[in-house]
């Protein structure tokens, strides 16, 4: 089934074209991957589905409804979540309450309900308690549920901002550059989380990676970018033998076969 | 005894707006230089109502607060989406132009004269209980989601909004909640004082409020409402240095953003947990001697 699709978007920054007509199409618990060089617009493309900057032309579709002008909220409302490059998490909340906060469009009750503490609230209190620390444990980090981010190490934190993109149990999972500055055994560690999710979780996965181990091992389908255009698409093998992707990859030829 | 009575009743006044910006200022990131604006508001509204109009003092109370609210919505509504820069920036013309506003009518407001003879009526226990409503309000709501979703938005705020945050939203209904408890106090002072004037709480004593928090720690509702209480009871006090409250404050604020950034309490709690706790340790103790 048709999950998300994108349709020739494109944004510019003054004059520079960060995306130009890029499009894909993405199935329902499939993995596939943005790769390209350094400023090729994978982490703008992300930013584009996930509403944190505005596409300036074409379409973005998430289970048939049309997304692209939807605010970020309303976008991981609908089961769209993230995890960015450069570790964003929240360092004046605990690792638990990190987690805990992206159920936030979730929560079905407001401030009064909270401060009269009902029953409902402390059911669902209780249940996001709950989810949060599973997600932790699948992930392990149950150990370091009270402690602060800032505390955690570089790689621990890393699967902290996968934790917290799994607590809304979305449908869709963008995950931006999530092996960068991880070691080879976390990077497999990273590797097998990545399966777990898409097979036991049945979330569809879109990764943006630079690691070609990892994207060669888990895709179904890879887009490559360069400067902003899609330049070539398809299955792991196809996209080695592509001769506009050996040209982009001049230099690093090693890293993509 | 009369005279601490009154130093009471003035920090406690002090400490009440103190965690109405805490909300804004310490969970929120938000700052406001305009937010002596809605004190100012809420005790013109109880002024006004009880000397001009003859209105019962309860009633003023309330109507204080649902004007508070209503200069809330009307800044905060267009403010709040502006980046945190251009919101200071805002807020304070806005508290400039509750101060000119009000020397400028005066026929009604009394300007620049102030306005005297506002009946006694916020005595010691009605401030002191406020204050505990207030502080168990506050203290609670950094528990709950609600606070939760403050720090998200105070940490980063893009993250926030990915996390499926609406942060617009979000911010008006927090400095909703502050405008309205400044303005609650705001009319009590007025009931406390008795005489009101234009320059009642001008911007410098708004930047105070958000002092006395960095100081005490974002982080912290104890060390905010502590460094209040310390601060605002010190210069009735020790009245003799009263110039030196300032100054000390200033050094204050210097040693702890130097060596103690997170503030005097970091993210301390004072609780009932940590106090039976506490208890736990001495009666071994006592009953070992």
């Amino acid at each position: 089934m048709e999950l998300l699709r994108v349709d020739s978007i494109s944004k510019s920054f003054g004059g520079v074209e960060a995306v130009k007509e890029f499009s894909m199409v993405q199935a329902d618990a499939e993995i596939t991957a943005i790769i390209g060089p350094n400023g090729a617009g994978k982490t703008t493309t992300f930013n584009l589905v996930s509403g944190v900057q505005s596409v300036d032309r074409g379409y973005v579709t998430f289970l048939g409804a049309d997304i692209t002008r939807m605010p970020p909220h309303r976008i991981q409302a609908l089961g769209v979540s993230r995890t960015f490059q450069n570790i964003r998490l929240f360092d004046g909340l605990s690792v638990l309450d990190n987690v805990k906060i992206s159920d936030a469009s979730r929560l079905g009750y407001n401030m009064f309900d909270e401060l009269l503490s009902s029953p409902r609230v402390r059911r669902r209190e209780k249940e996001i308690q709950e989810r949060a620390v599973a997600q932790l444990a699948f992930l392990g980090l149950d150990r370091y549920a009270g402690d602060k981010p800032s505390s955690l190490s570089y790689g621990l934190r890393r699967r902290l901002e996968l934790a917290r993109a799994l607590m809304p149990e979305p449908k869709l999972l963008l995950l931006d550059e999530p092996a960068a500055g991880l070691n080879a055994s976390e990077i497999r560690e990273l590797m097998d989380t990545i399966q777990q999710i898409q097979l036991e979780k049945k979330i569809s996965v879109i990764i943006v990676e630079h690691h070609m181990e990892l994207v060669m091992n888990l895709c179904s389908t890879i887009h490559v970018m360069d400067f902003g255009r899609k330049i070539a698409a398809g299955t792991p093998r196809e996209v080695r033998a592509d001769a506009k992707v050996l040209e982009a990859y001049l230099g690093d030829m090693e890293e993509v076969c | 005894m009369a005279f601490y009575t009154a130093v009471l009743e003035t920090t406690l006044l002090f400490s009440i707006f103190v965690l109405s910006v805490y909300m804004l200022s310490g969970l929120t990131g938000l700052f406001s230089l305009g937010h002596g604006a809605f004190i100012t508001i809420g005790a013109y509204t109880v002024g006004l109502g009880t000397t001009r109009f003859g209105l019962p003092i309860w009633f003023c109370v309330i109507l204080s607060v649902v004007v508070g609210l209503f200069a809330g919505l009307v800044i905060g509504l267009p403010t709040l989406k502006l980046r945190r820069d251009y919101f200071l920036l805002v807020t304070f013309m806005f508290g400039e132009m509750v101060r000119a506003l009000l020397l400028w009518t005066a026929q009604l407001t009394g300007g620049a004269m102030g306005l005297a003879g506002i009946p006694y009526a916020a005595e010691l226990p009605v401030i002191g209980v406020s204050t505990i409503v207030i502080l168990v309000f506050v203290a609670n709501l950094k528990k709950t989601a609600f606070g939760r979703t403050c720090i998200a938005i105070r940490d980063d705020e893009l993250a926030a909004q990915a996390m499926g945050v609406n942060v617009y939203w979000h911010k008006v209904k927090v400095f909703l909640l502050s405008a309205a408890i400044a303005s609650y106090g705001g009319g009590l002072l007025a009931l406390n004082m008795t005489f009101i004037e234009p320059n009642l709480f001008n911007w410098l004593e708004s930047a105070k409020l958000i002092v006395i928090i960095f100081v005490g720690g974002i982080n912290s509702v104890t060390g905010s409402l502590f460094t209040a209480i310390l601060y605002y009871s010190f210069g009735e006090v020790f009245r003799f240095a009263h110039v030196w409250r300032d100054v000390i404050l200033g050094v204050l604020v210097i040693l702890v953003i130097v060596f103690r950034s997170q503030g005097l309490f970091g993210a301390w709690e004072l609780s009932l947990t940590w106090i039976s706790s506490l208890f736990r340790k001495i009666r071994p103790a006592k009953s070992g001697g």
